[in-house]
């Protein structure tokens, strides 16, 4: 009903958008594996991964210029032919959707140690997943506006959270040794990549930007904004906890747990911690969502997203209770964000270098 | 109803007041007669065209068949008058039909009957020249500003029953319609939902026209377009839609329009009830139509491009498209110092929000996380509640439904008593729940708190809404702790961001953003600052005032601020 075509999102708000999705988890950052791996030099490697973040994201972004107004379900059947296209989208979207199911089980694990102890796991998972349905039930711009208005609000309070760490920091424990072989930096490297997942869901948000010339720009400096925080929130944690991080699961967490507020306001800074960590979760999992049912509703090629969510919803739940312990569910995390190097970077990678060929050969995409 | 007379001819009779010769004044008399018939025809085929029966009897030259007919219509309607009497006297039979209540019975009998009865002069008509004799009457006869030919039964019975007077002469095929109404009004008074402390005093009132006068006496130009229709199959309800033509974007009135043209009901009886109608998400609890009782809100609306519709019977005007922004906006916002305006919108925001978290989050904390309190804050809080029988839950669900009957219970309550009432009963209900051991101090001062920043929100649609919201805030909060206490937040910022007003979206200025400012909301700038429309509801017109207009072109001048 609406007299005016409905406007995308703008640059400013891309970059944003890019912002709120990678916040969740720069704000819970898990460096034990890279410190045991590059010692000091953990953080430096966290802005190497910063750095990788950001060309995918400009990668995607290409292809979202290159390609106007589709999704990767549309232009991945343009680049690499129709069944291998279509079987690339078809995994993409059970991604999103696996994605969601892992990052809504380790939330509710979180909530469930950090905050309501005597809560069932599967309560908490099935509120999650009804938000994340009923964010998808909105316009696909109301998720993505809806991240766009978090987005400061997630940096800047994260970052000022991170920032309070700093009355602990010791630059002894973050001077950088550079000793390492390039074996552990790589692998390191691209578990800094794992730590920040979610700009795969640009896929399917691509579609809608209002400027796809400038969609390469926003998103890269979204990524990169993100980037950098995420390497500062390493530098401060590791010069707060220093060799000792290895032995915390949620090292951020705890170095935020050491700072105090001047004037006693609130004596335990974790529980704003964790509400902005929520919050940057909310956006994660709503947008996987929706990327998922989004995907899923133009494969199917069913004009109403409604009748494809409730369905997509109930599968979340059910894999997001697959996991019969906190332990399980972070192998699983663990294998999804690892995946998420492949969807986020080296897939785009490749959908931008054989569309470049094949334009370059003649052949219409 | 078919007008009488065109510009031309007037400005044709103007000039030759002494009247054409008598062979123009046949050709005029039955052009007329034809034009009429076409009128019927084209009616009559416009009916049969959407698939219709014919729309209406026409009115033939038999007086007393004509009025058979009108009494067969308007059986059982007691309230109609039906006076016999003779033109000039002596003249043609005719006869006046009129409602009792609604005509202003002055105007009847000074303008109509006594020229009819003793100043025309008619002799024994031609049938069918209804429109001649009319053009006459209205040219140099009757005074009634308004007057027109009918020449259909139904059309003749409705205006009948709108107010008008309407006169049917025995040989003239139709009826003389003079437009008599006298609808009952109060009079312009201070409006009662949006009191200002600076500003003009006048409101709306339940008549349209006396409505779209207040806002004309404001705008008199003609870019300020007054479109009016009727909806309401039974009620017939006159609607005005208001837009100033030049800067409100045409797609969007356009829209409105057939909006509102799509409605078949049988009854309209307010504004509220039309607003569901033309709503982008009518079953969003959040208001996508703006209300107001303000005519310089209005005003100031239809110069952002906003698209304004009356309603007669109701002294709400609605504006759309509308942004959450309009909603927690009060017009004195623009009338105060921009800096003590813009302290007063950041107590708004505060209280906005303090309405809509303060029970939920104080819940959250006290049930679920006391470690985010202070010690000797929690400490002070736990000593309150030792005696206390109830959880924090209960206690505040139980102070906030005390709070919504009282509120119900002083709006019921008649005249000047209910406000006093419902402070007396919140006082003499909190000192006691609290001395009796029920309710801890502290929940009552949450709930008297949020209850307080209710009443700041400008908007009296969002501010009704915020209390159910409130309460799923409560109860999440109840059930989650600060999971769901921010989980409730984010839901309804996913749903508010994806609502919209006649296609502008909810939250147009924050996101999409159209400047920095607009990130901003809070901020009021000066007058000679505010040199463009916003740009999201796609005025025509961007700018609205001269980059050097007052103090900025003073500014510019002077180089400089001026000189204490």
């Amino acid at each position: 009903m609406s007299p005016r075509r409905e406007q995308g999102l703008g640059p400013g708000e891309l970059t944003w958008f890019v912002i709120s999705v990678l916040a969740a988890g720069g704000l819970l950052l898990y460096l034990p594996d890279a410190y045991r791996l590059a010692g000091r030099d953990a953080w430096l490697l966290m802005a190497g991964a910063g750095l990788i973040i950001t060309i995918g994201g400009a990668l995607i972004g290409v292809l979202a210029a290159t390609f106007p107004g589709q999704t990767v379900v549309r232009y991945a059947q343009a680049i690499l032919g129709r069944p291998l296209g279509w079987l690339l989208a078809v995994a993409l979207a059970v991604y999103c959707l696996v994605a969601t199911a892992i990052t809504v089980r380790i939330t509710a694990e979180v909530v469930n140690s950090a905050l309501l102890a005597r809560t069932p796991t599967w309560v908490i998972v099935l509120v999650l997943v009804a938000t994340s349905w009923y964010a998808a039930q909105q316009p696909i711009l109301a998720v993505a506006r809806t991240n766009v208005m978090l987005a400061p609000a997630l940096l800047f309070l994260g970052l000022g959270a991170v920032l309070t760490a700093l009355e602990n920091f010791n630059p002894l424990h973050v001077q950088p040794v550079l000793t390492n072989h390039l074996g552990p930096i790589l692998q390191a490297m691209a578990m800094g990549i794992a730590q920040v997942p979610g700009i795969e869901v640009l896929y399917f948000f691509m579609a809608h930007v209002a400027q796809p010339g400038k969609a390469a720009r926003s998103a890269a400096l979204g990524a990169a904004i993100m980037g950098a925080a995420v390497a500062v929130s390493a530098l401060i944690t590791v010069g707060v906890l220093g060799a000792s991080t290895p032995h915390y699961s949620f090292p951020i967490l705890d170095a935020v747990k050491a700072a105090h507020l001047p004037g006693g306001i609130v004596e335990r800074l974790e529980t704003l911690f964790l509400v902005t960590w929520i919050v940057a979760t909310y956006t994660r999992y709503c947008t996987l969502f929706t990327a998922a049912v989004s995907g899923f509703t133009e494969l199917v090629g069913i004009p109403e997203r409604r009748l494809v969510s409730l369905p997509l919803a109930a599968v979340a739940v059910l894999l997001a209770l697959i996991p019969s312990s906190q332990q399980a569910a972070r192998g699983w995390a663990a294998i999804v964000t690892r995946a998420s190097v492949v969807t986020g970077f080296w897939l785009a990678l490749l959908l931008v270098l054989v569309a470049r060929w094949r334009t370059a050969g003649g052949i219409k995409t | 109803m078919a007008r009488v007379m065109s510009a031309s001819e007037r400005q044709r009779r103007h000039e030759h007041p002494e009247g054409p010769p008598e062979q123009a004044r046949e050709l005029y008399t039955r052009a007329h007669h034809i034009r009429a018939d076409i009128d019927a025809l084209l009616a009559s085929l416009s009916a049969l065209e959407q698939g219709g029966p014919l729309p209406d009897t026409l009115l033939g030259p038999e007086l007393d068949t004509n009025l058979d007919l009108i009494r067969q219509a308007t059986d059982h309607c007691d309230d109609v008058i039906i006076r016999n009497f003779r033109i000039g006297g002596d003249g043609p039979r005719a006869a006046l039909v009129l409602l009792e209540t609604l005509p202003d019975k002055n105007l009847v009998a000074d303008a109509i009957m006594t020229t009819l009865m003793h100043l025309l002069r008619l002799g024994r008509p031609e049938d069918g020249y209804m429109d001649a004799i009319a053009a006459g009457l209205e040219l140099s006869v009757v005074t009634v500003p308004q007057f027109a030919a009918e020449h259909f039964l139904g059309g003749a019975v409705k205006d009948v029953m709108t107010g008008e007077a309407v006169v049917l002469v025995d040989g003239l095929s139709g009826a003389l319609v003079f437009d008599t109404k006298k609808w009952p009004s109060r009079a312009v008074e201070e409006p009662l939902s949006e009191s200002i402390t600076r500003g003009p005093r006048d409101g709306f009132v339940e008549q349209v026209l006396t409505n779209i006068g207040l806002v004309r006496q404001r705008m008199p130009v003609p870019d300020l377009k007054v479109r009016i229709m009727h909806i309401g199959r039974r009620s017939q309800t006159t609607v005005a839609i208001l837009y100033f033509q030049g800067i409100a974007d045409p797609d969007t009135v356009g829209e409105v329009q057939r909006r509102l043209s799509m409605i078949d009901t049988d009854i309209t009886p307010s504004g509220g009830y039309i607003e569901q109608f033309i709503e982008d998400r009518p079953s969003s609890p959040f208001p996508q139509v703006q209300i107001t009782e303000r005519p310089d809100n209005a005003m100031m609306a239809l110069a952002q491009g906003r698209i304004v519709i009356m309603v007669n019977g109701s002294p709400f005007a609605l504006m759309v498209p509308t942004t959450i922004h309009d909603l927690l906006t009060s017009p004195e916002d623009y009338y105060h110092r921009p800096l003590f305006a813009t302290y007063v919108r950041i107590v708004r925001s505060f209280a906005w929000l303090l309405a809509v978290a303060a029970p939920g989050l104080f819940i959250a904390l006290t049930s679920y996380h006391p470690q985010a309190i202070p010690p000797d804050l929690l400490i002070t809080l736990e000593s309150a509640r030792v005696n206390i029988p109830f959880p924090p839950f209960v206690e505040v669900a139980l102070m906030m439904l005390a709070m919504e009957i009282i509120r119900e219970g002083a709006v019921r309550i008649p005249g000047q008593i209910g406000p006093t009432i419902g402070i007396v009963g919140a006082l003499v209900m909190g000192q006691a729940a609290v001395q009796a051991g029920i309710l801890a101090p502290l929940a009552v001062i949450v709930v008297a708190v949020a209850t307080l920043a209710n009443y700041a929100i400008v908007n009296i649609e969002l501010s009704s809404i915020m209390r159910p919201i409130q309460w799923g805030v409560l109860i999440a909060s109840g059930v989650l702790g600060l999971l769901g206490f921010v989980l409730s937040g984010l839901v309804v910022l996913t749903h508010v961001t994806g609502l919209t007003s006649a296609g502008v979206p909810y939250l147009a200025g924050l996101v999409p953003a159209v400047s920095w400012r607009s990130r901003i909301p809070v901020l009021v700038l000066p007058a000679w600052q505010r040199k463009e429309r916003i740009r999201i509801r796609g005025p025509q017109e961007l700018v609205k005032q001269a980059a050097d207009s007052g103090y900025a072109e003073y500014r510019r001048s002077h180089g400089d601020r001026p000189k204490a």
